[in-house]
Order: structure tokens, then C-alpha cells, then sequence
């Protein structure tokens, strides 16, 4: 099969369309959030989710509406044709449909390493580990604070290990995971907060959004726009569990200095000399890990309870917008 | 509600800049490269601006079909693709598409699809070997599609008309 067979074929049309499709719904999606001062991220999780759930059924959607859209007459008169930079030469004969074929598969392989096979893992992981750690007595401090929160009543396992360790595994029976050391390191105000963040996490996972943005973002696997805005959704959730925390306990400032605690390397002060055996892709990821938690640190000190929807209608205007534009990109 | 006002105008500021910018976009590969899918005023033009010498069209055309064609469409790269389209005279839909390709050049999705295959017959074309297809397109009905290979181009008709004029049609377009 020749590359412009391939790029003519259902599967070729559909796999280009939607990854053009997915970024220029994207870049629509930031202008709104940046125009609107869309700041509250349950609003901003939506709008994103947009952008994953539209390019899985815009092309199919298009078609239907249009069976002639592919045609030679509408590609040559569209706004932007996929074919017109896929059959292109580039430098030493490769063109770019070639090129395009090799993002796609490094985004790919990218999904599979990085994100279904941790997730497998994981699952696995929280079914072994139920078995590793020792149940807590109904009158610790730990105990004590879940009494305070929601009808989530997951059961806590207590790990043996100075680090600070933290975390939750969902599903039918959630259970809550906590290092000695972490019960040393936090003050009572701080284990509240973090408690408080990972029982926000057990709640929201009840929701089928998310699991419903993953299974849309497994079918988007070749889609490096999925891939990256679906973990900006896991970073919009991370925040929403952070205000849900500063709702239920009040104290914004506790869990600004539990994420201090948990990320020392947010501390502002830089490595003076970065382990050389880091290579710099885990140097790059571990930067971008730390802006993130140094944003959402210098949001809690900065609290604003009453964050900026925006309201429904700009989310309106803007998937009008990103359908209407993309209808006449093919 | 000013402010609401403000910000709906500059978030249709912004499409449009992105409109303007897929645009830009949109013209970079012709710019940068001779071949790429154009369209064009005759088939003289495509002969000319391409530098392509033989370039098929029939002599013949059926009573109703209206000439000149509504769209010709030529490219080079990756493969040889030239490509017109024929409306009829009383109404928009197009009846008749004359694709002539090289090499293993993708046909790219046609107005007018044969849906149903109802009869293939192999037959002589001024000496080439043809294939004549008979079924039903899609909305118009019954239609009729001819293929052969021209020297080093591989021809393909198909129109919303009895076999006996896409023959006729076909048999036009070779010279004696």
C-alpha cells in the first residue's frame, strides 16, 4: 500500500482529521480559558475533555453530514487540506506524510510505555500491596481525621518506611496507604489536608468522567494532542482534589506545606550538581513535575475561594466554534 | 456585562487569527512545491502550467451534460492525477468524473461512488483492453464505469448513464 493510498483510506483520513482536528480544538480551548479567565478547574476539566471526546467522533460526524466532504472539489476549496502537506517532499525526498507516520508512532509507544502499561501495573501493584500493609487501630490520629470527612470510608494501611509516602488505591474497596514516616513528618493539621486530598480522589473516581476520558484518550493512542491534554486533566483533577481538601478543612496553607514536604525539590533551591546519571528526558520530566507542583503550591498560598468559571456559555461558544472550524479542515 | 462583550469579541479575534493562519498554511506546499493538487481553468492549462503532453478528454459528450467541465484538477506529485468533473445542463449534481492517473496513484474519494456492482464485462477499446462495470451509484442510480490503460496512464470514467454512453464516451476520448 503506497503512503497516499493509506493517507485516502477511511482509517488514513480518519487518523489524519483527528489529530488536526484535535489541535485546533485545542488551541481554541486555550484561547477561551485565557480570554474568559476560565480559573476554576472543574470548568477548565471540561472544557479540555472537549478536546479529547470531539476528534474521536469528528471525522465519522463530518462524513455523515457531508458524505462528499472528502471529495477532491470540497478538499481543494476547505480551509486546510492534511493532503496537501502529507504528499509534500521535504529535504532528500521524505515527505511529510512519512514524518507524520513517525509521530505517530512515537506517540504510540509513548502511550504504551508511559501510560496503559504504568496503569496495568498499577492495578496489579494495588492488589498485591493490600496484602503488605497493617491495618490501623480505630483511635490513631489518622482514624480520628477520616471520622471528620465524607461518607468515604476507605481502609487505611500503615506502610513501615521513613519516606513520606502517601496514597490511594479507588475501585470497589479504596484503601488509603500511609508511611510511618509521613505520620512523623506532617502535623496534624498537614495529615488533615493531605487526608482530605486523597479522599477527594476515592470520591471522584466514583464519577465515570474519568475513566470515560481514558478509555476516549486509548482510542486517541496515536494522538500526542490526547496525549498531552489528557494529563492536563490529571492535573486539573490533582487541583480540584486540592480545593476540595481546602473546603473540607479550611486550611489552604496546611496542604501548600504538606506538597512542600511531599516535594522537597520545590524547596526553590536548585541542585548544584544534577546527578549525571539522570539523563535529561527524566531531568525534563522531573522540571516539568516540579513547575506543576510549585503552581499548584503557589495557588494554595495565593487561595481564592471563589475561582472564575466563566459559565456555561463560553464552553458553548467554544465547541461551536471548534465545530464549525473544523468542519472545513479535511 | 461590558467585559462579557469584550471577551466574546476577542475570542472571535483569536479565531480568526487562527483561521488566518491555517490559511498561510494551506498555500505553503504549493508555494513550496510545483505538482500538488491545484485546480484549473481548462485542460489546455493543466497541459501548459504542468508541462504534460497528453492529457485525455472526449470528443463525444451526451446529449444534457454540461460543458466545459465544473472542476479540473491536476496534480504531479506524488503521482500523476488529473481529474474532471461534468455536471448536467439542468442540474448541480455531478454526472460524469474522468480520473487519468500514473503510476499507483490513489483515486480520492469521488462524488459519485458505485455503491452496487450488478455486471463486469471485459471489452475491446480500440484495441486496449477494457472493463466495462454497470451497478448503481449513490443518489443517482443506475451508472456505468469504464477503465483501460493509455500508454503509461491508467483511464477511469464513471457516469450516471446507460453502459452504451460511457462506452460511446470512452471509445471518444482514443484517437483512431
Amino acid at each position: 500500500m503506497s503512503l497516499s493510498s493509506l493517507y485516502n483510506s477511511y482509517p488514513g483520513l480518519y487518523i489524519a482529521q483527528s489529530f488536526l482536528h484535535s489541535l485546533t480544538t485545542a488551541l481554541i480551548v486555550d484561547a477561551a480559558i485565557r480570554v474568559w479567565k476560565i480559573e476554576h478547574p472543574a470548568m477548565r476539566q471540561k472544557f479540555r475533555f472537549f478536546i479529547i471526546f470531539f476528534p474521536v467522533v469528528s471525522y465519522p460526524l463530518y462524513q455523515l453530514v457531508n458524505p462528499d466532504r472528502g471529495s477532491l472539489s470540497f478538499r481543494l476549496g476547505a480551509l486546510f487540506d492534511s493532503s496537501r502537506w502529507l504528499n509534500l517532499e521535504l529535504l532528500s525526498g521524505v515527505s511529510a506524510g512519512i514524518i507524520f507516520i513517525v509521530l505517530l508512532a512515537l506517540t504510540t509507544l509513548l502511550f504504551f510505555s508511559q501510560e496503559l502499561v504504568p496503569v496495568v501495573q498499577h492495578a496489579l501493584q494495588s492488589r498485591r500491596e493490600e496484602l503488605l500493609g497493617e491495618k490501623l487501630s480505630e483511635d490513631s490520629p489518622v482514624m480520628r481525621a477520616l471520622t471528620a470527612f465524607t461518607d468515604v470510608k476507605p481502609d487505611v494501611f500503615i506502610i513501615q518506611d521513613d519516606d513520606l509516602v502517601l496514597f490511594v488505591t479507588t475501585g470497589k474497596k479504596p484503601a488509603l496507604y500511609l508511611s510511618t514516616g509521613s505520620m512523623r513528618a506532617l502535623s496534624e493539621d498537614e495529615l488533615h489536608t493531605a487526608i482530605a486530598h486523597e479522599l477527594a480522589h476515592i470520591e471522584r473516581n466514583k464519577r465515570p468522567l474519568l475513566v470515560i476520558t481514558f478509555l476516549l484518550r486509548v482510542l486517541q493512542f496515536f494522538n500526542i494532542v490526547s496525549l498531552i491534554e489528557f494529563r492536563r486533566i490529571v492535573q486539573e483533577e490533582e487541583i480540584i482534589c486540592d480545593d476540595t481538601a481546602v473546603t473540607q478543612t479550611g486550611k489552604p496553607q496546611a496542604l501548600a506545606a504538606t506538597l512542600r514536604k511531599f516535594h522537597p525539590e520545590n524547596d526553590g533551591e536548585a541542585d548544584p550538581q544534577p546527578n549525571a546519571a539522570i539523563n535529561t528526558r527524566e531531568r525534563m520530566e522531573q522540571y516539568g513535575h516540579s513547575l506543576l507542583i510549585e503552581s499548584r503550591i503557589t495557588r494554595l498560598e495565593t487561595y481564592d475561594e471563589h475561582p472564575r468559571t466563566g459559565g456555561v456559555i463560553p464552553l458553548l461558544i467554544t465547541m461551536a466554534a471548534a465545530v464549525a472550524l473544523n468542519y472545513s479542515i479535511v | 456585562m461590558r467585559d462579557r462583550i469584550y471577551s466574546v469579541i476577542l475570542f472571535f479575534v483569536a479565531v480568526a487569527v487562527l483561521i488566518g493562519i491555517l490559511k498561510v498554511l494551506n498555500w505553503v506546499p504549493a508555494a513550496m512545491q510545483e505538482g500538488l493538487p491545484s485546480k484549473y481553468a481548462s485542460l489546455e492549462e493543466v497541459k501548459s502550467r504542468l508541462n504534460l503532453h497528453a492529457v485525455y478528454s472526449p470528443s463525444y459528450y451526451p446529449q444534457g451534460l454540461r460543458w466545459p467541465p465544473v472542476l479540473i484538477m491536476a496534480q504531479t506529485k506524488p503521482n500523476l492525477l488529473i481529474l474532471q468533473e461534468y455536471t448536467q445542463q439542468n442540474s448541480n449534481s455531478i454526472s460524469l468524473i474522468i480520473a487519468q492517473t500514473s503510476g499507483n496513484a490513489a483515486l480520492p474519494d469521488l462524488p459519485v461512488k458505485m455503491s452496487k456492482k450488478t455486471e463486469e464485462v471485459p471489452f475491446d477499446l480500440k484495441g486496449r483492453s477494457a472493463m466495462l462495470e454497470v451497478g448503481i451509484c449513490k443518489p443517482s442510480g443506475q451508472c456505468s464505469r469504464v477503465t483501460w490503460e493509455e500508454g503509461n496512464f491508467r483511464i477511469m470514467l464513471i457516469m450516471t448513464a446507460p453502459p452504451s454512453e460511457a462506452v460511446k464516451l470512452a471509445d471518444s476520448m482514443i484517437a483512431s
